[in-house]
Formats: structure tokens, sequence, C-alpha cells
């Protein structure tokens, strides 16, 4: 399984048109990045430089046919990072718990 | 970046030496913990559940700040960063402690990593992760739709 770089995965959703990129694709994919800039007020430049991104940040992975690119979400990279987050938040729940009861 | 925030009724120094001194930690931070604290000191923290881990000690300003590298024994690639902040409050010191995943070889933080505010976004991707999961045969990732 990938592993995502949280900061990275963070940078990737803090732009609003990325996140209703990823949203549509979780909706509607796999898409096209021609398929995206349709029912988007981006170009389809744009809409590349997007898909580029969150490519990179591990967050979309992409099929090539012939000309064509379709992009669809990875939902188990997403699922990766977020489970990260909740063991590691898990273990600092308790110890931050357990030193509460230490100081009293 | 994982966050969490407390405050605790008691002096900054107080709670300095329960975040550091091995005695106290030992009282509450669910390893033995020995480490030399200074900048490039080495750190080792052993019988945590989730197994023995090493350390590097970043940045040390007694009672005020503490930051350091840790990662499993069995995963040395799974280098992690915590940071402890302390400042005093009216009714004691707010502790914040954060940490976040840190590639092995450190580099230089990118100018978009920078310009994002990363506050609550912690609970909304577990949020999404979940919706991701619970939405069968397709993920629908509602929480990606809520605006910072």
């Amino acid at each position: 399984m990938t592993t995502l770089d949280s900061d990275v995965v963070f940078a990737a959703l803090g732009d609003a048109t990325r996140r209703h990129l990823l949203e549509d694709l979780s909706r509607r994919g796999p898409l096209t990045a021609t398929e995206l800039a349709r029912v988007h007020p981006v170009s389809r430049q744009a809409v590349v430089k997007h898909l580029v991104a969150l490519a990179s940040a591990g967050l979309l992975t992409s099929d090539r046919h012939g000309r064509e690119v379709r992009y669809r979400v990875d939902s188990d990279a997403i699922g990766d990072a977020a489970r990260w987050l909740a063991e590691v938040g898990t273990r600092w729940d308790h110890r931050l718990a357990a030193l509460q009861r230490h100081l009293e | 970046m994982l966050q969490r925030e407390v405050v605790f009724p008691v002096p900054a120094d107080r709670l300095w030496e329960a975040l550091t001194e091995p005695d106290s930690l030992g009282g509450w931070f669910g390893a033995d913990v020995e480490w030399d604290l200074t900048p490039g000191g080495i750190a080792r923290f052993v019988g945590s559940d989730d197994g023995d881990r090493h350390g590097l000690v970043d940045d040390v300003a007694p009672g005020r700040r503490l930051r350091f590298r840790w990662w499993p024994d069995d995963d040395e690639e799974a280098v992690s960063e915590v940071s402890y902040q302390l400042d005093p409050e009216d009714e004691g010191t707010r502790l914040t402690v954060t940490e976040r995943r840190v590639t092995p070889a450190p580099r230089p933080p990118s100018a978009s990593a920078s310009a994002v505010r990363w506050d609550g976004w912690d609970d909304r991707l577990t949020g999404l992760w979940l919706s991701a999961r619970a939405g069968a045969p397709r993920p629908v990732l509602v929480a990606v739709a809520v605006s910072a």
C-alpha cells in the first residue's frame, strides 16, 4: 500500500478546486481531464495541473487507454493516511489522559 | 499532522519535569524513556505496547519546548517528529503536542505546504476515510467538499 506523507496530502487538499475535482471523481470516476473540465469552471490545462498535484500526493491513480488518461480516487492511500492519524491520535489521547492523572 | 492541546493545572516547570524526567515519564508515557536532552542527543523508548523505538532529540528549550524524531526498531522508515510546546496560562500550562510523519532524510518544507492551515484537517481526513469505507461500491468522499 502507498504510504502518504500527510503534510503533502493536506497541501493537496488545501485548494478548493482540487477538493471539488477529488469529490467529483469519487462520485462519478474514473474520468478524464476533458470530462472534468466540462463541468468545472476551469480550463482543461488547469484541470490537468490539479490532477497531477493530487496524483503526486498519492490521492489519485491514472490509467492510460490509447490517447485517453482516466483518473480514479485511490481510497486505500487516503485510508492509510487517515489510519496513521487515528492510531497516533489514540496513543496520544491515552498518554495525555495518563499524564493528567499523573499530575493530579 | 496530528495535534492535541491540553491545559494542565500546574506551572510550566512542573509540566516540563513530567515530560522529560525518566522517573516521571514512567508514570504516564507507557514506555521507559532514556534520553540525552541536548540537540543531537540519542533517545530510547522501551516497553511500549506498540514496540520499542529509537529517537533523536532535535530542539530543547527547558520549560518551553521540546522536539524529537522517533521510529520503531522494526521499521526505520516510519520516522515521525514529535514536538511539545508549553505556554503559561492563568489556570496552569497549555501543552500542545504535535506529531507528523517525516521522511527519513529531512528535506526543506515546500512553499505550498506552509501556505495551508492544518487546523481541524486531521478529523476531517478521518471522516473522509470513514465515508470512503462505508460507501460501497464506490467511495463518496463527503468531507472533501467542506471548504477550509
